[in-house]
């Protein structure tokens, strides 16, 4: 991953290659690097024939089983195989449907990017006003208090949260759905009420977080020296907030937000299988468990690259809001 | 006239903790003329940045006032509200703050920190904004001003960035300027061009002003009337002529006979005892360093007038002004007596004790970084017994020679010799005797000592590792006797160094420095970070030493007044490369490349008196 | 190049104790007592107190729990999903077991697990970023790709390809988190050492020609000591909740043994009927997140001006 820190250090010049290019570069590496671990994970584990087709299978079954997925083949020959395949989009096939993996994949994608981004957008709108607020007003007793609370809510596990949401707003107060299970009827926008208990468990994971982030920071940057010079010119309050301690207290929050990213794929996992979301999280689970190595690394790979790819547009966020880094080394 | 701005018998507290408050200051008097210089000076806990903060109005955390109060042009400002004093902050009393880097915010561009300004209290707009700014930035000397509008904070040097606050703070004309320090962290030459613009605006518009310092002799170029500050009170204020000349009261006397100058060779005296950070109540608050203390003392003490505007808070101000000068700066007498066998010059033994030939040491060059020359082929010679000083300006490659010589740091070429012997680059691969030759003292007293060792585990390790024979009380005598040598209580062996003073701990690092035994001991900035009467008693002590042990020293540092009084020979750095060397009074008192002598002007004399701080240096950007 | 002068004041010395951090005692035989006081002004903070309250009745309950508990876990003694009772305080599941002897029996994996989770991740952590950090140059250059890659994984999909591969179970979990964890605690071993690495003292030590392992455990970890207990009890409640969650996943301990977390899993149908068999056990992984989150917390309040003032860095 590119850091902010290297482009500090090495600036955007023109005597090495520009910073897109690298960037990209040191992107396609690592999602290399991630394929190779993940291709070696499975295949360190040996045939998985055994494990799929259950202990009293024969050894035709079995033969059959290895034949078919090309499981007699020398590893690397096999990992070229699976690499080549990805980069067209082929994901092989699945241990356990026998059918290909994307057609597994495909219907549940939509749904899932759907409710991330229903988590995403509560987790920015929530937290990043709540967190300047808290660091930039809150003392004494109300601070720890918000303390408190943010603490206790992210001491649960997600599944503990969801299901507390369960009980206080579908058994209870019957407001909505008790699990998921309508969404896989329908188009995608049918059954929206759906997607808000298990939205709101994903981003009550990483609120938190977030929220003592940029408190921690707002209250760093509200201490600095420039703030108190603004404040001895006669700034007044809502313009310190806002153009003073948000651009600076900013640039850790939007990189927390994107590594955040990695917290909210468990919490997508979690959140679907407890509400039964049909999903790419659910659909995880149940290869991981039926030890489907085709359908586990498909989705690795996908997750793991957006994974990193918005980490790469966070680091390059952080610089455009960074003055001081975007022309570092002139 | 009256005052722009007065202090009258401010005395202020703050709540620590359940019910106690800790006063700050007490009694303090003060008035600000307009278009004059009020001078503030003190060393670190006097009170000086919380005195200027207070004239401003501004409230901190658990402030309570005390007494007194601070009048804007007439009319008090003391528990004014928020409101009314926002309007006043910029438009009629301005503060520059110390730290240059962070006054001014990163995110915002030079245009809209002045935008912001002017629309609040001039309802000045766009175009009219930009050309008043632009206006302003030419008057401080920023070149090209309406491009550097556009510009951000940190594509501009310190010392510009520094330019750039005061027309900030004075784009709204404002009747009062507060300055904290405001040439801190910049090289000597920077500091003299601020000084001589903030000097010219103050008698061309008129502003009063208040210019908080730690530097004494600077400030005694500034400003035109003084003030001194310790422990909360001011002690002493006049005329700045007059306060300079004829000091009344013992601690300003002491504070200038510490200030070390390039004109003698006589040291500069420290101060025993440790300066207080504790406002005195019910007494002089000097008492416990004082030489002329006396029971009268251990009352309230008043100011007394001793001239024209010229009062001091002592009971024996007034008296005898010649003759109190000998009487309170009695430094101990050796020193004395090491400054003159030092200037009686021993015949130089013909074979160096420590050769430095053709060192260069190259940073950088990964990528896209242009390799950065910071020592270019530097040669230079210690002779045993003989110190030599190396000074010039941060980047000057100083501390990075001596941390090649101490095996810190790999050199690129050139090689150091120690009697003769060929010295391994790095420290790991010297012998045990070439490494127990060399020693190193840094300049940063909070980083010289492993916070989570005691005083008496850091002291021992040199011992342990040269001398691994010695039994355990041997080593414990040992530092015991190292302690004494540099004045500290053995008392203190125990005790970690977050609970000593800073002077103490450069002390400490010093007794483990000598504890190795080394021929030659290389001082990297060590009394930089020192107030001044602090550093005369560290300068004291290294003299000291030096005579007692036949010490060679290699003493870095930019204050070329220190230099005078330590050094023997003396070489000039910049850039990497030596500009000039030799005997460092033939240096001082004509130097023959001009980087030298531009180093040399601009330190400040005091003797020629106010507002010397020259207006008419080109006002290059720095 | 002119600094702002320190203050030389120093409050063991004008007699007017105010010593910081209680270290003003004698150095003799002060050791333990002075351990024994900073323990002491540790468990002052309100946060330390309620954690190590919290955590140490859990653990109680973790070990004395399996020889109190009135049915053996496994045993079924009674119709499946009863409500709470005078003779099943907590019901029973859906296979007809006590749901209350179940709780008592289920914390040891949950808390165990973790704990040599973050034990393992440490051990490898401390090696390898104190080194690197240190030595710098390449070492650090191979280190930091490795743990750049690791780290551009999320931790769930790593757990969950290492599953795919091998299947589950304890060791196998133990073993991936301590793998997914040992980079963050690298990261900030790796920070601290190269802010700690520069510093005079550690020069000073270099230029006496002191070793390798002298510099790095004597001079350089002591400091970041504070950092690194920080981190640790971060990484703990981490992994409690990774942990937690993966045994809800079904991907965390083999059946039949079961924790907290599966038996959230397994009961979730008495959400509906009798709820108290589900909240019973995900509330105590909650409290058990939530000591350990409050230890973390006061530690960062206890070394607070040690961790940024310290060496008034």
């Amino acid at each position: 991953m590119v850091a902010a820190s290297d482009i500090a250090r090495h600036g955007w010049s023109s005597r090495r290659p520009p910073y897109v290019v690298r960037a990209l570069v040191k992107l396609a590496l690592t999602l290399l690097a991630i394929s190779v671990v993940v291709f070696g994970l499975t295949a360190l584990a040996g045939n998985p024939a055994h494990d799929i087709l259950g202990m009293d299978a024969t050894q035709s079954q079995l033969a059959a089983f290895t034949a078919a997925n090309h499981l007699n083949q020398p590893v690397v020959v096999r990992y070229v195989h699976w690499l080549a395949g990805v980069l067209h989009g082929d994901f092989g096939q699945s241990y356990v449907s026998g059918g290909s993996v994307w057609a597994l994949i495909e219907p549940r994608l939509g749904r899932s990017l759907l409710l991330i981004l229903f988590a995403w957008v509560l987790i920015v709108v929530v937290s990043v006003p709540a967190g300047l607020l808290a660091g930039v007003r809150l003392r004494g007793k109300a601070d720890v208090l918000a303390t408190l609370v943010t603490l206790s809510i992210a001491a649960f596990p997600e599944f503990v949260i969801g299901m507390v949401l369960i009980i206080v707003f579908a058994v209870n107060l019957k407001l909505l759905p008790v699990d998921s299970t309508a969404v896989s009827q329908g188009g995608l926008f049918d059954s929206l009420s759906s997607y808000v208990l298990p939205a709101l468990t994903i981003a009550l994971g990483s609120i938190p977080y977030i929220v003592r982030l940029m408190r921690a920071n707002a209250r760093d940057v509200a201490s600095h020296s420039y703030v108190r010079s603004a404040v001895l010119r006669g700034i007044s309050e809502p313009a310190l907030s806002t153009r003073y301690i948000l651009p600076n207290a900013a640039p850790p929050v939007v990189t927390a937000l994107g590594l955040q990213l990695a917290a909210l794929v468990g919490g997508v996992i979690v959140a679907e299988t407890l509400f039964g979301f049909p999903g790419i999280g659910q659909l995880l689970v149940q290869s991981a468990a039926s030890r489907d190595a085709p359908t586990v690394e498909a989705l690795t790979m996908m997750i793991g690259a957006a994974f990193v790819i918005i980490n790469l547009l966070s680091d390059a966020l952080v610089i455009v809001l960074t003055p001081k880094l975007r022309d570092a080394g002139r | 006239m009256t005052d722009a701005l007065a202090a009258r018998s401010l005395s202020v507290a703050y709540a620590v903790r359940k019910g106690t408050a800790s006063q700050v200051l007490l009694d303090v008097s003060l008035e600000l003329a307009p278009g004059r210089i009020v001078g503030l000076a003190g060393e670190s806990g006097a009170g000086k940045s919380t005195l200027a903060v207070c004239l401003m109005g501004y409230r901190t955390a658990g402030q309570q006032v005390l007494g007194g109060e601070v009048d804007l042009a007439g009319s008090s400002i003391t528990g004014a509200s928020v409101r009314r004093l926002r309007g006043l902050w910029g438009s009629r009393l301005a503060y520059l703050p110390q730290d240059t880097s962070t006054s001014l915010n990163p995110a915002l561009t030079i245009g809209r920190h002045f935008a912001e300004s002017l629309a609040k209290h001039e309802h000045l707009r766009h175009d009219a904004a930009r050309r008043t700014a632009a206006q302003w930035l030419a008057r401080v000397g920023i070149p090209g001003p309406g491009r550097a509008l556009r510009r951000y904070p940190h594509q501009f040097s310190g010392g510009q960035q520094q330019r750039i606050a005061i027309a900030l703070a004075l784009c709204l004309e404002p009747a009062v300027l507060i300055l904290d320090e405001p040439t801190t962290g910049l090289d000597v030459v920077t500091q003299a061009q601020v000084n001589a613009l903030v000097v010219g605006l103050a008698r061309e518009a008129g502003v009063a002003m208040l210019y908080v310092s730690h530097n004494l002799a600077m400030l005694a170029t500034v400003c035109d009337d003084l003030a001194i500050m310790y422990a909360g009170q001011i002690v002493e204020r006049g005329p700045v002529l007059s306060v300079y000349a004829a000091p009344q009261h013992p601690y300003t006397a002491a504070l200038i006979a510490a200030v070390p100058t390039i004109e003698s060779a006589e040291p500069p005296r420290g101060i025993p005892g440790i300066p207080r950070s504790t406002v005195a109540v019910g007494e002089c608050c000097f008492l416990d360093r004082c030489p002329l203390r006396a029971e009268q003392c251990r009352t309230s003490i008043p100011m007394r007038a001793v001239g024209e505007r010229h009062e001091a808070r002592c009971v024996r101000a007034g008296e005898r002004p010649g003759e109190r000068q000998d009487t309170t700066t009695a430094g101990p007498a050796a020193t004395r007596e090491a400054a003159q066998a030092a200037d009686a010059k021993p015949a130089a033994p013909s074979e160096p004790l420590l050769r430095v030939r053709d060192v260069s040491c190259t940073f950088g060059g990964r990528g896209r970084d242009a390799a950065v020359r910071a020592v270019d082929h530097v040669s230079a010679e210690v002779l045993a017994g003989r110190t030599l000083g190396i000074a010039g300006e941060s980047g000057s490659g100083k501390s990075t020679l001596l941390k090649v010589i101490a095996g810190l740091l790999r050199a690129d070429s050139g090689e150091v010799t120690i009697q003769g012997r060929a010295l391994a680059p790095s420290a790991a691969r010297r012998s045990a005797a070439d490494r127990r030759a060399i020693q190193i003292v840094f300049q940063n007293p909070d980083s010289t000592l492993n916070p989570r060792h005691t005083i008496a585990q850091s002291l021992e390790r040199p011992l342990r590792l040269f001398e691994p024979g010695m039994s355990r009380a041997g080593r414990r005598a040992r530092i015991t006797e190292a302690m004494n040598q540099v004045r500290i209580s053995p008392s203190l062996l125990d005790r970690y160094p977050r609970n000593m003073s800073g002077g103490q701990r450069q002390r400490i690092a010093i007794a483990r420095a000598l504890l190795a035994d080394p021929v030659v001991l290389l001082c990297d900035e060590v009394t930089s970070a020192l107030d001044v009467s602090v550093q005369a008693s560290i300068v004291e002590l290294l003299l000291d030493l030096r005579a007692t042990r036949q010490l060679a020293m290699i003493f870095v540092t930019h204050d070329l007044g220190v230099l005078r009084s330590v050094a023997d020979e003396v070489i000039v750095m910049q850039n990497g490369t030596v500009r000039e060397q030799g005997e460092i009074a033939a240096v001082l008192r004509s130097p023959r490349d001009d980087y030298t002598r531009r180093l040399i002007d601009a330190i400040p004399s005091p003797d020629q008196g106010a507002g010397t701080a020259r207006p008419h240096d080109k006002m290059s950007s720095s | 190049m002119s600094v702002t002068p320190v203050a030389d004041a120093t409050p063991g010395n004008t007699g007017d104790a105010r010593g910081a951090e209680g270290d003003r005692g004698a150095g003799d035989g002060g050791q333990a007592r002075r351990r024994a006081r900073r323990l002491r002004d540790f468990l002052s903070i309100p946060q330390a107190m309620v954690g190590t309250v919290l955590l140490a009745l859990l653990l109680a309950l973790t070990i004395i729990g399996p020889f109190v508990a009135p049915y053996p876990p496994s045993a079924i003694s009674d119709t499946p999903l009863l409500g709470p009772s005078a003779k099943h305080w907590l019901g029973t599941d859906t296979l007809g077991r006590d749901i209350f002897s179940r709780v008592l029996n289920g914390g040891g994996s949950v808390i165990l697990l973790p704990l040599l989770a973050v034990a393992a991740a440490m051990i490898i952590a401390i090696v390898v970023g104190l080194l690197s950090g240190y030595l710098g140059g390449w070492v650090d250059a191979v280190v930091t790709r490795v743990v750049d890659v690791v780290l551009a994984i999320p931790s769930y999909l790593l757990v969950l390809v290492v599953v795919t591969a091998f299947g589950t179970g304890s060791t196998i979990v133990v073993l991936t988190v301590a793998v997914v964890y040992a980079p963050y605690i690298i990261r900030v071993l790796r920070a601290a050492t190269l802010t700690v690495s520069p510093l005079d003292f550690v020069l000073a030590a270099r230029a006496r020609g002191e070793g390798i392992r002298w510099v790095v455990f004597r001079e350089i970890l002591p400091n970041i000591g504070p950092t690194l207990l920080v981190e640790i009890a971060l990484r703990t409640t981490y992994a409690i909740m990774f942990i937690a969650s993966l045994s809800f996943l079904g991907l965390g301990v083999q059946p039949p043994s079961s924790n907290w977390g599966v038996m959230v899993a397994d009961n979730r149908l008495l959400l509906l009927v009798h709820p108290a068999g589900v909240i019973a056990p995900a509330l105590l992984i909650g409290v058990l997140a939530i000591s350990i989150n409050l230890i973390a917390d006061a530690l960062t309040e206890f070394f607070g001006d040690r961790l940024h003032n310290q060496l008034m860095v």
